[in-house]
């Protein structure tokens, strides 16, 4: 599903103060089933882009499509806001926060249940989308609150799964796991995205993450969009990295350092480790 | 979420910003009482424009403490027909049973309203000049004679500083887990009062799992840096009383003793 932003602007109010605009300006087009990072520095306005998609934070100015669906800045209709939920999951910063039911079956039914869903139906999703988060079924009888952090994360990220989005927003979904815990992660998201065809953004500081898993990159800067290319491209531009200073990934870097040390240049831009080792056999240097 | 007023605090250079919190907080501690001086609309109408005078002063637009009163309205309103109803004497309007809408009742009921109003404006004043940690320190200070007779006066103002300080923590964190549920769709301010009640258990229940294991969090930091309740504590901020705070004390004992003044000469004129 295509998610089209066209000259938008929001800022949050917070009592009687007016802040000043969050995100200015962004026309922005995600095209069905593509998967995009979005990365800048804390405070460009990262998060704000996320939460217009499902009108949490409706914009001030412009419009921004959803498939069919249009949300702009006189207040959209419930409807229009619900069926928008319903196709945009959403999975914030710690997900884990807003888990409160009994059980996880209990949490992961909680969003087919507000979308109209049967109960009975409801409990099928959830068995799925516990497999898909790769946890036990046993533990839908469990309280979420016993669980190992890891663990809540993944009950959380199957509460969002279980509404069968079409676009699948994430806020740094690996931020306080242990490495392997968000590779795991991240190739859950990635594995859905390729055998669902689902639209993905993927909010992160990781450019390893970037290179491993985006095939498109957007980058923010003071509430604006500043750049919106592919992923080697966007790796392949030094000197434009350095001057929003955002680091490299590592085989990148290193691809840098063989290529200076070395005098020669590689043929492509290399983003994985595999990537490297197979462009150095290409050239003759391993 | 971000519409109350009440309890928040605006930065500012206004004289009043400026008195002493102990200064601050026994007049307005004083103002309350000295309200109940007033019997008769000389008396009501005196404080009335005292209380625009100080408001005035604040620096801060009308329209914020329009804003504070308007959670608590219904609170008042409520109040104030009890006392309409149920007051009895003077000429009567309407008479139904136990209920009778009489001279004396609406009177009483406009006295009421006044004083309402005037309580919860002179509270925003010191909330909306103070900052929080002035205040606890002014409270601080006005209880330490407590100290005498075994109050822990240090103790309850560490538990009102904390309180205060993770105020704005809890909103931001109650935002955000209202923006998840939003997101799973929950709508909010539908449907009856049984079901918005239950549609406040996602919030509630994830806000208090996060306060508890902060408070954990919290009292383990301030063992490790070797905080103990029962040694005497030094302060980073003195407060030192200057002429500006005499002379707001000594306004609020003018006040009163115009007060008494309007309340002998007035000899009850309307009650």
């Amino acid at each position: 599903m295509q998610v089209n932003f066209k000259g938008v602007a929001a800022d949050y109010q917070i009592g009687p103060i007016r802040s000043k605009n969050i995100i200015q300006q962004v026309n922005l087009c995600l095209p069905s089933q593509s998967f995009t990072a979005i990365v800048g520095h804390t405070g460009a306005g990262k998060s704000s882009l996320l939460k217009t998609i499902n009108g949490l934070l409706l914009p001030t100015t412009g419009t921004i499509q959803v498939g069919d669906q249009t949300i702009t800045a006189d207040s959209p209709s419930k409807a229009v806001l619900k069926s928008i939920r319903q196709t945009v999951g959403m999975v914030f910063q710690f997900p884990e926060a807003q888990l409160f039911a009994e059980t996880v079956e209990q949490d992961i039914c909680f969003g087919p249940l507000n979308f109209g869903v049967s109960k009975q139906e409801a409990k099928q999703l959830a068995q799925e989308a516990i497999a898909l988060v790769g946890l036990e079924e046993s533990i839908l009888a469990k309280s979420p609150f016993s669980l190992s952090g890891g663990q809540q994360r993944r009950v959380a990220i199957a509460g969002v799964l279980v509404m069968n989005p079409d676009v699948l927003v994430l806020d740094e979904p690996g931020a306080g796991l242990d490495p392997k815990g968000k590779d795991e992660i991240l190739t859950l998201v990635k594995n859905l995205h390729e055998s669902k065809g689902i639209t993905t953004l993927l909010v992160t500081h990781e450019m390893n993450d970037v290179a491993r898993y985006a095939d498109d990159v957007v980058v923010m800067e003071h509430g604006e969009v500043v750049a919106h290319k592919p992923v080697h491209t966007f790796f392949d531009d030094v000197q434009q990295l350095k001057s929003w200073s955002l680091d490299l990934p590592e085989a990148r870097r290193f691809q840098l350092r063989i290529e200076k040390e070395a005098n020669v240049k590689l043929p492509k831009v290399c983003l994985t480790i595999d990537d490297l080792v197979a462009s150095l056999i290409e050239v003759g240097l391993a | 979420m971000n519409k109350l007023i009440l309890g928040r605090y605006f930065p500012g250079e206004s004289w009043l910003h400026q008195i002493d919190p102990r200064a601050k907080l026994v007049a307005a501690i004083s103002f309350i009482a000295i309200l109940f001086i007033a019997v008769n609309w000389q008396g009501y109408l005196l404080l009335g424009l005292f209380t625009i005078f100080v408001m005035r002063l604040s620096g801060i637009s009308f329209k914020m403490y329009i804003r504070g009163v308007r959670p608590l309205i219904w609170l008042i309103l409520f109040t104030v027909s009890l006392q309409v109803l149920f007051t009895a004497g003077g000429t009567v309007y309407v008479n139904w049973g136990p209920i009778t809408i009489s001279e004396y009742g609406l009177i009483n009921g406009v006295f009421i309203f006044c004083r309402f109003v005037m309580i919860i404006f002179i509270s925003t004043v010191v909330t909306l000049t103070t900052k929080p940690i002035d205040l606890t320190d002014g409270i601080n200070a006005l209880l330490s004679p407590l100290r005498l007779i075994k109050v822990p006066v240090d103790d309850i103002s560490l538990m009102l500083t904390i309180a205060l300080r993770f105020i704005p923590n809890l909103l931001d964190e109650t935002q955000k887990i209202m923006d998840a549920q939003r997101a799973r769709g929950t709508t909010f301010g539908e449907g009856s009062l049984v079901e918005q009640m239950k549609k406040l258990a996602p919030i509630i229940m994830p806000l208090f799992v996060s306060s508890l294991k902060r408070a954990e969090d919290m009292a383990d930091v301030m063992e490790v840096r070797g905080y103990q309740s029962s040694k005497p504590r030094s302060s980073f901020r003195k407060l030192a009383w200057k002429k500006r705070d005499t002379v707001a004390i000594v306004t609020m004992v003018v006040l009163t003793a115009v007060l008494v003044l309007l309340r002998e000469l007035g000899a009850y004129s309307i009650y």
